[in-house]
């Protein structure tokens, strides 16, 4: 069963009188549990793909699945929805808000689903123990190094049991070994609670990790393989 | 409660912006507040001293006479008083004569005002009859028929003094010109051309008589205990009144115009003022409000991917207008509090600036105390919320038109 | 040269902000100019009220008549002699008048209707050369010196039910005690605009009135209306070195409540001005820092490249400079045009409320601006002070800055 499928994506931007076309038709089905990553150098179109896939941005042709239903014709309301209980977004960076604390941004993602109060704690804290960050619930981003800020919105963006994870340069700004403990971390969630992840990166690190690799050139894939073990 | 948090919080992101933003809401708000205050304290007391040199609160006359003011427009007294008689929250009850007369002393000729009042009655409200006021011999007592009690102005212009003979001629109820002699009682100095050079106070019954009418009244003027009841003493009266053809009830604001139209037009010049700075916090807010806002662009677009829909969105940015207005109202209304205090209490004394000035016929002091007008305090208060509100409605917009992606790609 | 078109551009790089801002600082200056224009208006009203309509400038009369007037304190109707020629070429003319009070009369039997009334005695000829006395008249028409005309004010006219050509009995007493008595015909109905006046007003002839009252020859004030107003008080000093038996007194001696308002004018009006600009400083001051802010990376690399932090400072503040004087010149064109149109064109309030006494002359129920150098000039000026005093910080600020620090920021 197909978490993500995309036919024949396009998305064009207008740049004065010049026309890029940063995904020029893109077809391809994400399944559950895999650990994935669209690669390609810079302007190739990873995050401009990511986006669409997220709802964040809309395509100019061709359409967009998510869990079975199109995304094309859905409402910006309705597709806000479908982010908040189907996706979680991994950024590279600026990913909390940063008047809340570790606690409360996790916390934020169960408030607007509706879950009550009274479930949020019972649910957070487990979460922030596996991931290694009890002791910083009640930080700031502006207090936590950039691993830790990475860590908490890997929290975040599981907390609302999504169906599917996409992480755009997740590690980009971090030292090695801040990178590999992170890609760790998001493996070993994907290995043991089954959560898909669908990365855009160029870091060698995270193509070494993944399980399945999607290249890609000017907008267009050029090569999608899957390891073998 | 998360929301309120978060919304706290984001003010105080940016200090010097929200201090400066609350520095101007606070401050036109005292400010605006606080002046009214001072100006209706002003008022109040112009309106008590007119009521009390003029017509009352409330006053009785013939129908056309606060319009025409002629000698033949009187009532009966008799007719009159007895339906005023025990009915609480009146004071005072002064029923008086009007009659323009040329004065004449061996010297000169003068047009003046005779008013004939009870002068027993009268010396306990009227601030003119005040021995204060009396500036050369004294106040008439109330059986003394043939005393006037004239102005200083007039005093020396007909070259009279205490004691002196005083003849006024005027036309009496049946058309005839007749001539009544006084003498010069006391003499009074009020401030006002108009009063210490045209206005002589006598005895009403002797002008009753020499006007042909023991019985005939121009006036009855009402002061009541507490002006705010003015309404209810109004519809009262009228109702009391509706049979006599020649008794019609009036307030203040239509016999003493002048002292009505004075305020009115201070009160629009401060009504203009109001709006003025409204004008400007409202400006003012949008604008910091806008840099607020796009300075978060990627942030609203990162809220936007994790699932926050437009509404929650703007209803965050809401709930922060909200707060630096109700902060704002609520620092304003303590400063306004604390200015009126003191002006309340101590007064505040204009009159190094300007002497005492004579104003729609009236001596106005220049040291005022303020008053404290609850309703409008808090109206404008509430108001200035308001205006913060409704000024955040354009960023917001601003904040929610680009798609998240492009949002983020802010920074 | 270049330094003003950055700066010019720099202000339109965040065009709502800049927009914003302006429109604040040209919505103030405007409704500076026009408040500043309206009391002036109210101003001039007050004293064109006190003297161009009827009184004068300069009052010439017997030493404290002013003060007390009486019928017997007359002073000769000829005085040009005793006027110096340079003084005469600061007076417009003179109107000679004789005061006094009297009883009039109108109609018959139970018609009859008896007022007291001031009575003012002029010249005609002069009246229509030099005072405004001539426009308020509302019915019928001015003098035109036959003996046995008089003006009635309206309040009087309708208290003795008299009109035009009703014949009025005047009576009153002489100077030299006999009865002044005779009969005048309503020539026309004026309207001073103060309705507690009017009600015991009238107007006649003068060489009438010298008879009836046995003044021949004589008057009891001469009304100078000058050239420049505002010179009255010089000008009733020089007159009272030459004049042997008369004094002089000019408008402010008369009013010296309007004369105290205009010596706290300027005060009144700087302190306007601070009012509306200290919430309008604020405002702007966090604008620019603001912005100023958001271009520390920029103003570094500029550093880096080679500008001195002088010609970094005069950017700073032409952009501070240009716009708040943009906005002062648009904001009080806009002003000035309000100013303007309503002082061609007041708007009469009439129907609202009527006129108020106020230090002896009158406050008239219209809406009426003047619109003076100063009135527009002060909220320029200050404006543009206002957008030198609002760069300050950013250019004290810039002269703290480490380039390198900005540049890493970045």
């Amino acid at each position: 069963m197909s978490i993500v499928s995309t036919t024949d994506l396009k998305r064009v931007y207008e740049s004065g009188a010049t026309e890029v076309k940063a995904v020029n038709g893109v077809s391809l089905s994400i399944e559950a549990g895999e650990f994935a990553v669209l690669a390609g150098p810079s302007g190739s179109g990873k995050t401009t793909l990511l986006n669409l896939i997220g709802g964040l941005d809309r395509p100019t042709d061709g359409s967009v699945h998510l869990d079975g239903e199109l995304l094309n014709d859905k409402s910006d309301d309705e597709l806000t929805r479908a982010r908040l209980f189907k996706i979680g977004f991994i950024f590279q960076a600026y990913n909390l808000v940063p008047v809340l604390s570790a606690y409360e941004n996790v916390q934020f993602i169960l408030q607007i689903q509706g879950v009550p109060d009274s479930k949020h704690e019972e649910r957070i804290m487990p979460l922030f123990e596996e991931l290694g960050l009890s002791g910083l619930a009640h930080r700031r981003p502006g207090e936590l190094s950039g691993g830790q800020q990475q860590r908490v919105a890997v929290a975040r963006a599981i907390i609302g049991h999504p169906s599917i994870i996409l992480a755009d340069e997740p590690t980009a700004n971090l030292d090695s070994e801040s990178a590999v403990a992170l890609l760790n971390l998001m493996h070993r969630l994907n290995l043991e609670q089954k959560v898909t992840f669908l990365f855009s990166s160029h870091d060698k690190k995270v193509i070494d990790i993944a399980q399945r690799v999607i290249s890609m050139r000017d907008g267009k894939i050029c090569d999608d393989h899957r390891k073998t073990q | 409660m998360l929301w309120l948090k978060l919304a706290w919080r984001n003010l105080w992101r940016n200090r010097t912006r929200t201090l400066v933003l609350l520095t101007v809401i606070t401050g036109s708000l005292a400010f605006v507040a606080w002046m009214l205050n001072v100006a209706y304290g002003s008022y109040e007391k112009m309106i008590e001293d007119a009521v009390r040199m003029g017509s009352g609160h409330l006053s009785l006359h013939h129908p056309a006479y606060p319009q025409e003011r002629l000698s033949e427009q009187f009532f009966s007294g008799k007719q009159a008083m007895p339906l005023l008689a025990n009915r609480a929250g009146i004071s005072k009850i002064l029923p008086r004569l009007y009659v323009s007369a040329l004065a004449r002393s061996s010297r000169d000729n003068r047009a003046i005002m005779i008013l004939g009042v009870d002068f027993e009655n009268e010396l306990e409200s009227n601030p003119l009859l005040q021995p204060s006021k009396t500036i050369s011999g004294k106040i008439p007592a109330s059986d003394a028929q043939n005393l006037a009690y004239i102005g200083t102005r007039l005093a020396e212009n007909l070259r009279i003094d205490v004691g002196k003979k005083l003849v006024v001629m005027f036309q009496d109820l049946s058309g005839e010109i007749t001539s009544k002699l006084y003498r010069v009682g006391g003499i009074f100095k009020s401030g006002v051309t108009q009063l210490d050079g045209g206005t002589i106070f006598v005895n009403r019954q002797s002008l009753a008589t020499a006007l042909g009418n023991s019985d005939a009244l121009h006036e009855i003027a009402i002061l009541l205990a507490d002006r705010k009841e003015l309404p209810e003493h109004l519809s009262q009266l009228q109702k009391a009144y509706v049979g006599h053809k020649d008794i019609a009830v009036f307030s203040w604001e239509t016999t003493s115009r002048q002292i009505a139209d004075a305020i009115k037009i201070d009160s629009a010049q401060f009504k203009f003022m109001i709006f003025l700075l409204y004008v400007l916090v409202t400006i003012g807010t949008v604008n910091l409000l806008l840099m607020s806002i796009l300075e978060r662009t990627r942030e609203f677009g990162l809220l936007r991917a994790i699932g926050l829909d437009r509404r929650r969105i703007g209803g965050l940015i809401f709930c922060e207008a909200t707060l630096l207005g109700i902060i704002g109202a609520l620092a304003g209304l303590v400063l306004t509090i604390v200015l009126s205090l003191y002006s309340w209490h101590y007064g505040l004394d204009f009159s190094n600036m300007f002497g005492e000035a004579e104003v729609a016929g009236m001596l106005v002091s220049m040291k005022v105390n303020s008053t404290w007008e609850w309703d409008w305090m808090f109206g404008l208060a509430a108001g200035m919320v308001v205006v913060v509100i409704l000024a955040a409605i354009y960023p917001v917009k601003k904040a929610l038109r680009a798609a998240p992606a492009e949002a983020m790609r802010h920074h | 040269m270049m330094i003003l078109r950055i700066g010019w551009r720099n202000l339109w790089r965040n065009r709502r902000r800049t927009q914003l801002t302006m429109g604040a600082m040209i919505f103030a200056c405007a409704m500076l100019v026009f408040s500043l224009g309206y009391y002036d208006g109210f101003l001039w009203s007050l004293i064109n009220n006190a003297t161009e309509k009827e009184n004068g400038h300069i009052f010439i009369a017997l030493p404290g008549y002013y003060a007390n007037p009486t019928l017997e304190d007359a002073c000769p109707e000829a005085i040009s002699s005793q006027i110096l020629p340079d003084v005469k070429a600061e007076i417009k003319g003179v109107c000679p008048r004789l005061q006094a009070y009297a009883l009039l009369s109108c109609g018959t039997d139970e018609e009859n209707r008896t007022q007291p009334a001031q009575i003012i005695a002029v010249d005609y000829q002069a009246e229509l050369a030099n005072s405004k006395l001539a426009g308020d008249i509302v019915t019928g028409g001015f003098l035109t010196g036959d003996e046995r005309e008089i003006l009635l004010g309206q309040g009087l006219a309708r208290r003795i039910r008299a009109d035009i050509g009703s014949e009025i009995i005047f009576f009153s007493n002489a100077a030299d005690g006999s009865i002044a008595s005779e009969i005048l015909l309503v020539k026309g109905v004026f309207s001073s605009g103060e309705n507690i006046r009017d009600s015991s007003l009238a107007i006649m002839n003068l060489k009438a009135a010298q008879q009836l009252l046995a003044l021949d020859g004589r008057v009891h004030s001469h009304r100078l209306f000058l050239r420049d107003p505002m010179q009255a008080e010089e000008i009733a000093a020089r007159l009272n070195a030459s004049l042997k038996t008369l004094e002089a007194t000019p408008w402010q001696s008369i009013f010296p409540q309007i004369a105290d308002i205009l010596k706290v004018w300027l005060g009144v009006q700087l302190f306007t001005v601070a009012i509306y600009y200290a919430a309008m400083a604020l405002i702007t001051f966090n604008t620019m820092y603001m912005a100023f802010l958001e271009r520390m990376h920029e103003f570094a690399v500029m550093q880096a490249i080679g500008l001195t932090r002088r010609l970094l400072a005069v950017l700073i503040l032409s952009e501070s400079i240009i716009m708040a004087t943009a906005s002062g010149l648009i904001g009080t064109a806009i002003g000035a045009c309000a100013n303007f149109i309503l002082f061609y064109h007041p708007i009469d309030l009439s129907r609202w409320m009527e006129s108020i006494t106020w230090g002896g002359s009158s406050i008239q129920p219209i809406l009426f601006c003047v619109p003076s150098l100063l009135s527009n000039l002060l909220p320029l000026l200050a404006m543009i002070l206002l957008g030198f005093a609002v760069a300050v910080l950013p250019t004290w600020r810039l002269y703290r800055l480490r380039p390198v620090e900005a540049l890493r920021e970045g």
